[in-house]
Order: structure tokens, then C-alpha cells, then sequence
């Protein structure tokens, strides 16, 4: 690049002017600093822009024909301005200059230099556009104007405003000359001068505005003079002068005033025309009602607004009306500017001038098509109307029907026109139809009746009619409205309603409680009417069944905005009441509050009443079975008591001298007792099976001696029977178990001497074995199968239902037998845990296989050698003496003769009071009842064992018991008894136990006299050491707390007396009122003393109160136990109060 | 004697009071015998005893109440042995929940409980000496 390379780039660049270049098809090769920024676009982007790009879109055609142009014609040179497009926000307006660019004599693009010309282009605009503005305005105004400096040379003034003011010289002339001097001299062309010129002055010398001022002139023309001093900042420069020629205005003004009152007012056209027909005048109503303009029309020939018809008609009228006839109302067709036409009613009446002769007619045209309109708006509504519309005759023929009509019944006009309407309702309908149609025909209005339509596609159309009847005609004009959906919704609603009456009550309260609706069953369940309801508060059905507590409970549930539901009793107005399920929902207002509860109830009275009746029924069949058990329980007892006496007797009696005959007798009687036994045993054991009472034993035993000792009790009825009775167990078959033998026994002794009975040939056998074998358990199985009558097969499953042994009168007839056996053995078999199976074949035998798992016992030897050393020990001759201890009279000789039988002493005490004084050191045995009256066999136990010498406390006891339960014999035990007996008894068990138990102590007491001696030479030294003998009382520990000092012994004694007095009393009244705390809180208080004065034997009856009192048990034993406190408390307060004589003494 | 201690006794059995007070009179206190809960606890407001025997079940007035009134109301420090009976465990614990230091099942030997006070004095710093 050499220098002048150089520089001539740097002017480029920094020159503020556009340097560019662009190629042949017009697109940028290049452009310097300042115009990439003036518009906008970076130095690389430019090669890809078109010149055209950056001109406005309203110069491109014109620069594009101006470079074509120098292109064609060769022109070196050239200017053109244009505007850009703006780029960068801001448009410009562009000057350039541009040079073609020829390389090697080829023309190879254009080079330019370009300004930006805007600021200049703005200015010259505005000028010239205002100056032309302002020129033409002021020319053209059709007003003088005067423009005046401020030294009053006139710098502007129009042709007008010199012809106005008669000036000589033209306008341009004025030009520079003062307009004062003008003023006066034109003054004479006003009415009033003198005023015109003062006026001028005046203002002048305000220069205030002032516009429109009335200016008259002599002339008869009327001018607005307005007046404008004009300001450049603060600087006045002149005035500005205008004369406004209004004369035309108030020309006008005053004709309109004149016809306004005749013409203007009127809507008809009010016109004139001259002779020839061109119209002169034409008022508003012309112009409204043919829509042109006065200016318009004046001068034109009437027919331009009428359309006149080249017939008979228009011609007779042409000729009457240019002969001077005034013609009125004559219809005419009026053609409006918009090429409309419409019929008027036309009036023309003839101007004459004042010789009479005619110069033109006035016409007045009014438009009739309003009318007409009318007319067809009525038809158009007949057609377009929603509703249906016919006109029928006073037959109730169709005459015309509108569309909707014809739409909705399918049939056709011309199906339906002519016809009776009745061809068209449904058959229910027509006589009620015509019913209506009749009152209509006689004037009265028919509205809102309702029948139904059968359309043509057999669709049923309901419709409410509203009619009447032209009373001219008789023709009936009737209106009426689909209904047919509204009907089903109706319907529905009926349903609804209907569903709902049937079984809700509904009733809807404020939030009160005041009652705002009530539905038909409402009314019916409550007995009121519906008035009587409404308004009333909802108290009213209230049955006073449920507490407050209930209410307030529903009163917040429901305040709180929540849904309540319940069961309510409810009280009718006759006072019934009756129950209902009840549902209550709140419902809120557009605040959140409750506004009103809607109270749906159904009546659930019945179900109440069932519930009442089943819970009723339950109660007493809950009732029943309880009375039934208790009947049972004591019926056996009863029943056991008196058939001790009988099998008993018979026994002793089958001992005496007795011939054949009668030995066969008894043993009748001694079966028939036995038989009769085991069947109240059976009827007890049942009841306690079914009441779920069996207590089961878990005590030690060998499997092989109870089935042994089953057997042999079974052996001889078998043997009777000639039949094979077989027992046989397997070897290796764990036999020493931890469960109840007892239990046991009885299955087999039912399941064998049922086999036994239903067999007459072959045998029953038994087979043991064990079926599974763990650690701890063995499932025994148990198969006893007998050759008798069987069962058969579909009687099966019946055998061990009560009282059913396969039905047949003629079996139970030979084998005898309650039928309560097997439901015996099926209930203990499953209690004890085991399952029983059943095979079997009519005439051929019975197999019944019962598998039941028993608890090994393998540290215990069961020895069994002694158990059967006391079974076959019998010896006639006992030689014991005993204590019997009971209350029967009757039991007491049966026990007597059978002991005496034994060689026994013994000696009979009647309850266990009396028992206590007999009892004595030499006594071997006592033999007690559990039930008697005073003192029952329990206490009496407890007293021996603990109360007396050790040599009485030592005296073996069995229990007799006719309470036939294990409960009872452990009972027994725990409480100190050695052994127990059922009664009634069988003689060799009693025998056995006696034996057991007797014959020990009888040989120590033979052995060892003297130690009982001993023993009571010890107690008469402690007696004496007394003074007193003290069965009630222990002083010991007493002494021991009161360090033996007599002052508050003493004290202590008195206080414990009355305080035991006063306890006693508070007990039995609060035992009969029934109020157990106060005996508890009694009860509590007093136990302390007790042990302090060692009251033994009440002791454990205190106990017993306070503990049945506090935990509310067994309250029924309590009056008992307090009599029995009573009691001992004598005999305390024998003692006490022998010992505080001693003391005091 | 004008230091002797103060020991409320609560007992509404009349013999077993008149023994317990008698062991107490023995052993150098001085009882104070209220018969229900309202006379021990004007007791307790009047005279302050340094200790407090009292059976939990007491007419008007449980023996819990107390405890609580001594502790809750009154803030009274002195020890409180309660009598219990058997059945009475709860109540026992919820003596004990209340403030109760101590407590004897009935019936009970009149010489254990003479033990006990002397140990419960002994350990809440005040003794016969006193």
C-alpha cells in the first residue's frame, strides 16, 4: 500500500459522511466506519446486504429504475436522496453521489458517498408543508383576513377583506400600509359607524381576543368579526383580523323559522313543485322519508321519486291534477335515493298564484308500508314462533296450523288442515279436550290446559294450551307449548317424591329447630297436620326417652356443621311413640353458618320391637337354659339322696334271712335302682358336657389298671350274656399318664356296656395301641368292637345324638337303656381332645375306634399292686370308730346299720357344731357330709384341722358329698379332708376308704395310749396357767403389744367390744341394703383388730367378706358369712369379757 | 417434753388407734389421733406433726387426699407412712406418687411399725432426742 493508498483509507474512514461501494447485482463490497455504525450493521455482515435493504421500501422502486438508469444511459455521475430503513430505531434520510466503477474498461459496480440528510429534509419539510398550509387556508377561507404588525403596517391580507371594506387598490398593494388609516374611511359601509370605529380602537388597545362579533352592514349582509393579538413569547408582533360573512346563515335561519311551525314538524313529505314538475321545496320528512338531501333534489323532476305507472290510472290522475282537483290519498309507489321502493298515500294540491292561474302543486305523501309491515311482521311471527299455533273452527277443525306445528306432530300441512283436532290426541285426552273446547266456544279463556298429542311417528307430544275464541267467527285461536319433557322431569320428580313419601320422613328446621317443611309421611308417623307442624319447634316429637346428654350431644355434632345420625324415639301427637333412624344434615349458608337442617328418618318402630322381642327372647331362652341347668344340677341331687336310702336299704335287706322269691325281687329292685342311678348320673353328666362345665383331673394314673377296673365292673353283665369280653393292649404301649382316669372310665364303661347290650351272641373285645408317640404325648387308640344287631348305615351318624339308638322301639324294647351313652362318650372323647369313628353293619356288629392323645407321665411309678391290694381286700369285719357326721336322718340309719354291719362304733353328730364337741382323741374316722345347715362340712374340717389338739386335728375325714364333682373332692382335699365318697355310695368303696384310712390310726392309737395322755395332762397345765379355756380368742400377741399393761388392755378390750357391736351392725345393714362398699370399707377397718385379739376362726371370714365385698363376688355368700362372724363374735365376747374381768379385777 | 415429736396418727379403727397411740406414747412421742381425713388434715394445719400415719382408706377424706393436700397445698415436708390392706397395690403406688414415704400392709405388727418410725426420723433428721 503506498501512501497515498494510505491516506486516502484514512479519509474514508474518518470522514462523517457514508463511503461506500456495491457490486454489480447491487450487494455491498464495501463500507466505512461511520456509516456501519450510523446503521447499524458490523463489517462482515455488510457483504450479504442488498442496497435495496437498507432503502425504505417506498424509495426502492425509484432507486432501483435511477441506477438502472444511469447504468443504461452511462452516466457517470449522479444525486439521489431517499430514506433508510431504520435499523437502529432512528430512519434516515440519505444524499448521495454515485460514481460507476469501471476496471479494465469493464463497469464492475458503483461507488458512493452519501450524507445523512435528515435534520435538512425535517426543516424543509415543515416549512414548506406550513407555509402551504397556511397559504391555502388563508385563500381559500371564505372570510376577510387582515394580519397587521405591531406598529400597525398590514403584512397579510386577503382579496376578500378588500372587497368587503370597498379598498381600490388589490391585495398585494395593501401590502405594507396602515391599517388604521383604513378604518374610518371605511366606517360609512356599517350600520352603526361611529360604533364600528371606537369598537376597533378599543380593541386595539385591549388586545384581547375576541370572537364573533355581529357586524351589520348597509348592504344588508352580515358579518363575525373576530380579533386575535398575536404573541412571540411575551412580545406582541401584531394583530390578526378575520371577517366571517354569515349572512346566508340568518337568511336561512329566518326561513326555516317560518315553515319549521307548518312543514318541518310533519313525518309526512311535504314538497312543491313547480308547473313544469320540478320539485321547489322539500321539507325534513321528504328528506327522511326519500333520503335526499334538499340540495339534492331541488330542482329535480318529481319522478324522480315516484315511479309512475304508463296506465289508465296515472293518466286520469294527470289530468284531474293539472286541471286544478285537489287529490287526496291516492296510493302511489315512492322510489327512495337508495333505489327502494314503497307505497305512499299521496295528497297534491294546486299553488295558484294571485291571478288564479296554477304555478305549481304542494305534495304531501305519507308512507303506508308501515302498515303493511305490520301486517307481515304478524304473519312472520305466526311462522317463526317456538310455540305451537293454529287457528281451528268452532268444530275444532284445523284451519291453519305455523310451523312449529307441523314440525312437531310430523304431519303435513295439508294432513293436518280440515281436520278435527281430536283425529290427532290421544285417545285419553279427546273427551277432556273436548270438555275445554266447549267452555272455550262459550268465551271463557282457556290457559294452562294440558293434553296429549300422538305425532305421526306414534311419539306421545305433551302440551299446555292457552286459547281463546273470536267471538265473531267462533274460530279458536290457540297457542301452546311442548311440555313433554318438563312432564317426565315432573314426573320423575312425582316418582321421587312419591319413593321418598313412601318411606321417609322428612322434615327441614332452621337452625333453630323451628320446623319449616314436613313431608306426607312426616304428617302421618307424627299424627299432626302440616300446619300444625310448620313453625313449630322440633321439641315437640321429643319422647323424653333419651337424655339431655343425647341432645346436646346431636345440638353440637350438627352445629358443628356435621351430618348426625342416631336412632330416635319419637312421640306422635295422640303419644304413640315411635322409632326412627334418623339423619340429619346441616346445611350452611353462603357465610359458613348453619341455616337449616334437613332431618330424614325412617321408621325403624318394627325393627326396635324386634330387636326388643329377639333380645327379650334371648334372654328368656338364655333364662330358661340357666333354669334348666340349675334344675338339673339339683334335681339329681334330690333325686340322689333318696336312692342312697333305696339301693342302701336293699343292700342291707338282701343281707337278712330271705327266701328265693324274695331275693329275686330285690335284685329287680337293686338293678332297677342302679339303672336308674347311672341315668341321673348320665343326665348330669350331660348337662355339664353341654354347658362346657366338665373340669378335667390332671392327675397321675396307669392306663391298664383303669381299663382293667372297667372291665371288671363290666365282666359279670357280660358274663350273664354268655358273651366273650376280651381286653387286650399292646405291648410296648405307654401306659403311666398325667390326665383324668375318671373321665376315661366313664367312656369305656358307656362304649362297653353298650356293646354288651346290643350283643346277644359272640363278644365284645378291646384292643389298645399306640397310635403316635412323641416325647411327651401318646394318641392311644381305643377299638372296641362288639358282634350284636349294628346300626344301620343311614342311622349311623345319629347314634350320638341324645335319646337316639337307631329308633326302634323293638330294640330299646329287648336292650333297655337311656340312649344317653354315646352322646356321653362323643362329648368327653372331644373334650378330652381325642376323635371318635364309627363303622358299622346291621346284624353283623358295631367297631368304634376312638383315638385320644394322652400326656406321658414318666417320673411317677404307678403302683399299681396297692390299688389292687385295697380292691380285692375284703374283710366283713372292721372294727373302727367313727364320727359320722350328717344331717338326713335317713342317710344317717343307712350309714349307721351298713357300719355297725362293719363292727363299728359309731357315734352320729348332726352338723359340724355338734361334730366339733363330739369329736374325741379315740375316734379313727370321720365320715362328714359337705351340705348342713350351722356349720357345713368345709368349716368344720378347717376348724379341726386347725383349732384343736394335734390328736383331733390328726383324725382322718372322708367327705360324703351327693355334689357329684371332681371340683368338689379337690376342694375337699385342699381344705385338710383326706379322702371322699359319692353318694350314694357303693358299699365296697366306702368299705375300702374306711379301711384305707381307718385302720392306720386305729393301730397307733392301740399302740400308743400313753402319748395322748401326755398330751392331755399338757393342756390341763396350760389351762390352768389361763385360768379360763379360750376357744375364740389368742391373747399372745395382745399381751405382746401392750406390754402386758392392764390400763390399756383394758382399754383396748372395752373399745373392741363396742366397736365389733357397732361393725356388726353396719355389716348386716349394709348387706341386706345391698351397699357392698360399706361392708367393704366395714369389713377393712375391723380386720386388724380381729388378728390382734386372734379371733382364728373369724379370721378367714373377714377375710372372705372383705375380699367378695371389694371385688363384688359371690355377694350372695356374705350375709352368711357375717352370721357366722356373729356367731364366733359370742363366744369372743364370752371370753374378752372374762378376761377383762380378771383384769380389772 | 416440749420437744417431743409430733406424730399424727390416722386410723379410723378406735381399738387399732388406741393401740398405735399407746406404742407411740411408749416409745416417747407425742400422738396426735384423728379418726377421718378431715380432722388430720386440720391437724396437720394447726399443729404441723413430724410425721404422719395414716390408713389410705378413711371416711370423708381418702388417705391419698391428704397426702396430696399436705404435698400440693400445704408443701409440707414431713414424712408419710400409709397403712395399706391387701387388694390396695394401686392405691399404694399412687401414694407413693403423691409423696408417701413409706407404707405397712395390714394387719400389722404394732413393734415393726414402732421400727419404722423410729428409721423414717432417723433418716429425715429428726429424732427422739430432739
Amino acid at each position: 500500500m503506498n501512501s497515498y493508498q494510505v491516506n486516502y483509507k484514512a479519509l474514508v474512514e474518518g470522514v462523517n459522511d457514508y463511503v461506500y461501494c456495491i457490486d454489480l447485482h447491487g450487494f455491498f463490497t464495501f463500507a466505512n466506519g461511520f456509516m456501519l455504525e450510523a446503521l447499524g450493521y458490523k463489517a462482515g455482515d455488510m457483504s450479504k446486504v442488498h442496497y435495496t435493504d437498507i432503502i425504505r421500501e417506498d424509495f426502492r422502486e425509484s432507486a432501483i429504475e435511477f441506477y438502472t438508469d444511469q447504468l443504461h444511459k452511462g452516466i457517470d455521475t449522479t444525486y439521489f436522496e431517499f430514506a433508510t430503513i431504520p435499523i437502529n430505531g432512528k430512519e434516515q434520510w440519505i444524499g448521495q453521489r454515485v460514481v460507476v466503477l469501471i476496471e479494465d474498461n469493464e463497469l464492475v459496480g458503483f461507488r458512493a458517498i452519501a450524507r445523512d440528510i435528515t435534520k435538512d429534509k425535517e426543516v424543509a419539510l415543515a416549512h414548506s408543508s406550513t407555509t402551504q398550509t397556511l397559504t391555502s387556508l388563508l385563500e381559500n377561507l371564505d372570510a376577510g383576513v387582515m394580519m397587521e404588525d405591531e406598529n400597525g403596517y398590514i403584512t397579510y391580507i386577503n382579496e376578500q377583506f378588500c372587497k368587503l371594506f370597498h379598498l381600490r387598490n388589490s391585495a398585494k398593494k395593501m401590502i405594507g400600509k396602515r391599517y388604521a388609516d383604513l378604518v374610518e374611511k371605511s366606517s360609512y359601509l356599517t350600520t352603526e359607524p361611529a360604533y364600528f370605529i371606537e369598537r376597533v380602537y378599543q380593541l386595539l388597545e385591549d388586545k384581547e381576543v375576541s370572537k364573533d362579533e355581529r357586524v351589520d352592514f348597509v348592504d344588508g349582509k352580515v358579518f363575525h368579526r373576530s380579533y386575535v393579538p398575536m404573541f412571540e413569547g411575551r412580545n406582541f408582533t401584531g394583530y390578526f383580523w378575520k371577517y366571517n360573512d354569515i349572512t346566508a346563515e340568518i337568511q336561512a335561519n329566518l326561513k326555516q323559522n317560518r315553515l319549521a311551525s307548518i312543514v318541518e314538524s310533519s313525518i309526512d313529505a311535504i314538497l312543491s313543485v313547480d308547473f313544469e314538475g320540478n320539485i321547489v321545496t322539500w321539507n325534513d320528512g321528504a328528506k327522511s322519508m326519500f333520503q335526499y338531501e334538499s340540495k339534492e333534489i331541488v330542482g329535480q323532476p318529481l319522478m324522480t321519486i315516484f315511479f309512475v305507472e304508463n296506465n289508465q290510472r296515472s293518466k286520469s290522475l294527470s289530468k284531474l291534477i293539472l286541471a286544478g282537483k285537489k287529490i287526496s290519498s291516492f296510493e302511489q309507489i315512492g322510489v327512495k335515493k337508495d333505489g327502494h321502493s314503497m307505497p305512499l298515500s299521496i295528497s297534491v294540491s294546486p299553488i295558484k298564484n294571485e291571478i288564479d292561474v296554477i304555478i305549481g302543486f304542494s305534495v304531501v305523501a305519507s308512507d303506508i308500508s308501515l302498515g303493511e309491515k305490520l301486517k307481515s311482521q304478524q304473519d312472520r311471527f305466526f311462522d317463526l314462533s317456538l310455540d305451537l299455533v293454529c287457528i281451528a273452527d268452532f268444530e275444532g277443525n284445523f284451519k291453519r296450523v305455523n310451523p312449529a306445528f307441523i314440525k312437531l306432530l310430523q304431519y303435513s300441512e295439508v294432513e293436518l288442515l280440515n281436520q278435527p283436532f281430536s283425529e290427532f290426541v290421544h285417545p285419553d285426552d279427546v273427551s277432556k279436550s273436548y270438555t275445554e273446547m266447549k267452555r272455550l266456544s262459550e268465551g271463557n279463556g282457556l290457559i294452562g290446559f294440558e293434553n296429549r298429542y300422538i305425532c305421526k311417528d306414534r311419539s306421545v307430544k305433551w302440551l299446555r294450551w292457552n286459547a281463546n275464541v273470536d267471538p265473531e267467527t267462533g274460530d279458536l285461536y290457540c297457542v301452546a307449548r311442548d311440555i313433554t319433557r318438563i312432564k317426565s322431569v315432573l314426573d320423575e320428580v312425582d316418582n321421587y317424591k312419591y319413593a321418598l313419601d313412601q318411606s321417609t320422613i322428612l322434615a327441614i328446621t332452621d337452625s333453630n329447630g323451628i320446623i319449616t317443611f314436613v313431608n306426607d309421611k312426616f304428617c302421618e308417623m307424627s299424627k299432626y297436620t302440616r300446619e300444625e307442624v310448620i313453625g313449630a319447634n322440633h321439641r315437640i316429637l321429643n319422647s323424653g326417652h333419651h337424655g339431655i346428654e343425647f341432645f346436646r350431644e346431636m345440638w353440637e355434632c350438627i352445629n358443628s356443621g356435621k351430618v348426625w345420625k342416631g336412632e330416635v324415639m319419637n312421640k306422635a301427637k295422640d303419644g304413640e311413640t315411635y322409632w326412627v333412624d334418623t339423619t340429619i344434615t346441616p346445611f350452611l349458608d353462603e357465610k359458613g353458618e348453619v341455616a337449616q337442617f334437613i332431618a330424614t328418618r325412617y321408621n325403624i318402630t318394627q325393627r326396635k320391637k324386634d330387636e326388643e322381642d329377639l333380645l327379650n327372647a334371648k334372654l328368656y331362652a338364655e333364662n330358661a337354659l340357666k333354669i334348666k341347668d340349675e334344675f338339673i344340677a339339683n334335681m339329681s341331687h334330690e333325686i340322689r339322696t333318696p336312692m342312697n336310702a333305696v339301693i342302701g336299704f336293699t343292700d342291707l335287706l338282701m343281707e337278712t334271712e330271705l327266701n328265693e322269691t324274695q331275693v329275686n325281687y330285690l335284685d329287680t329292685v337293686k338293678n332297677s335302682s342302679e339303672l336308674l342311678l347311672s341315668l341321673i348320673n348320665d343326665i348330669l353328666d350331660l348337662s355339664k358336657l353341654d354347658a362346657g362345665r366338665v373340669v378335667l383331673e390332671n392327675i397321675p394314673f396307669n392306663l391298664e389298671h383303669t381299663l382293667k377296673k372297667v372291665f371288671h365292673l363290666m365282666e359279670w353283665t357280660a358274663d350273664e350274656k354268655g358273651l366273650e369280653f376280651e381286653l387286650s393292649i399292646d405291648d410296648g404301649t405307654h401306659l403311666n399318664f398325667i390326665g383324668d382316669p375318671t373321665r376315661l372310665e366313664q367312656i369305656f364303661l358307656n362304649l362297653l356296656s353298650n356293646g354288651i347290650k346290643f350283643t346277644d351272641e359272640g363278644g365284645v373285645y378291646m384292643k389298645v395301641s399306640s397310635k403316635y408317640d412323641t416325647e411327651d404325648f401318646t394318641s392311644i387308640s381305643f377299638y372296641v368292637k362288639d358282634t350284636g344287631i349294628g346300626v344301620p348305615a343311614e342311622k349311623l351318624d345319629q347314634i350320638f345324638d341324645l335319646f337316639n339308638q337307631g329308633d326302634q322301639k323293638e330294640i330299646k324294647r329287648i336292650v333297655g337303656g337311656n340312649g344317653l351313652g354315646l352322646t356321653i362318650v362323643k362329648g368327653l372323647t372331644e373334650r378330652l381332645g381325642g376323635s371318635l369313628k364309627v363303622h358299622s353293619e346291621l346284624n353283623k356288629g358295631t367297631e368304634f375306634e376312638l383315638i385320644i392323645p394322652l400326656k406321658k407321665d414318666q417320673k411317677i411309678f404307678y403302683n399299681q399292686e396297692d390299688e389292687s391290694q385295697f380292691l380285692n381286700h375284703r374283710r366283713e369285719n372292721l372294727g373302727l370308730k367313727v364320727l359320722l357326721v350328717e344331717d338326713n336322718h335317713v342317710n344317717q340309719l343307712l350309714a349307721t346299720t351298713r357300719l355297725k354291719r362293719w363292727n363299728c362304733e359309731v357315734d352320729i353328730a348332726n352338723n359340724g357344731k355338734e361334730a366339733i364337741e363330739m369329736i374325741r382323741e379315740d375316734h379313727h374316722v370321720v365320715l362328714m357330709d359337705i351340705q348342713m345347715p350351722i356349720m357345713n362340712g368345709y368349716d368344720t374340717t378347717v376348724h379341726i384341722r386347725t383349732k384343736m389338739s394335734p390328736e383331733i386335728a390328726t383324725i382322718p375325714i372322708i367327705a360324703m358329698s351327693a355334689h357329684a364333682s371332681n371340683g368338689d373332692a379337690i376342694k375337699a382335699k385342699n381344705l385338710g379332708m383326706n379322702d371322699y365318697v359319692f353318694k350314694p355310695f357303693k358299699v365296697q368303696i366306702l368299705k375300702e376308704k374306711l379301711q384305707k384310712w381307718g385302720w392306720p390310726r386305729k393301730e397307733i392309737l392301740e399302740n400308743k395310749p400313753q402319748v395322748i395322755n401326755l398330751n392331755e395332762l399338757d393342756g390341763e397345765v396350760e389351762t390352768s396357767k389361763d385360768v379360763i379355756s379360750r376357744d375364740f380368742i389368742d391373747l399372745t400377741f395382745f399381751r405382746e403389744e401392750t406390754f402386758g399393761e392392764k390400763e390399756i388392755m383394758i382399754a383396748i378390750i372395752e373399745s373392741f367390744l363396742t366397736e365389733f357391736d357397732i361393725y356388726l351392725k353396719n355389716v348386716s345393714e349394709g348387706a341386706k341394703m345391698e351397699n357392698w362398699d360399706t361392708v367393704h370399707a366395714e369389713t377393712h377397718r375391723i380386720k386388724p383388730s380381729v388378728s390382734l385379739f386372734g379371733v382364728q376362726e373369724m379370721l378367714p371370714m373377714i377375710t372372705d367378706i372383705d375380699d367378695k365385698s371389694r371385688n363384688k363376688r359371690e355377694l350372695i355368700t356374705i350375709p352368711d358369712l357375717i352370721q357366722n362372724c356373729e356367731r364366733i363374735f359370742e363366744g369372743v365376747k364370752v371370753e374378752l369379757n372374762s378376761e377383762l374381768e380378771i383384769l380389772q379385777a | 417434753m416440749k420437744n417431743k415429736i409430733k406424730v399424727l396418727l390416722v386410723e379410723d379403727d378406735t381399738t387399732l388407734s388406741l393401740l398405735l397411740k399407746f406404742r407411740l406414747q411408749k416409745e416417747g412421742y407425742l400422738p396426735l389421733v384423728a379418726h377421718d381425713g378431715k380432722q388430720a388434715i386440720e391437724i396437720i394445719e394447726n399443729d404441723q406433726p413430724d410425721l404422719i400415719l395414716s390408713d389410705i382408706m378413711l371416711p370423708f377424706i381418702s388417705g391419698l387426699e391428704v397426702i396430696s393436700h399436705v404435698r400440693n397445698e400445704l408443701k409440707l415436708p414431713m414424712p408419710i407412712l400409709i397403712f395399706s390392706a391387701a387388694g390396695q397395690e394401686e392405691m399404694v403406688l399412687k401414694a407413693f406418687d403423691l409423696g408417701a414415704n413409706d407404707f405397712m400392709a395390714k394387719p400389722f405388727s404394732p413393734n415393726e411399725l414402732m421400727i419404722r418410725v423410729k428409721r423414717i426420723l432417723q433418716t429425715s433428721g429428726q429424732s427422739v432426742l430432739n
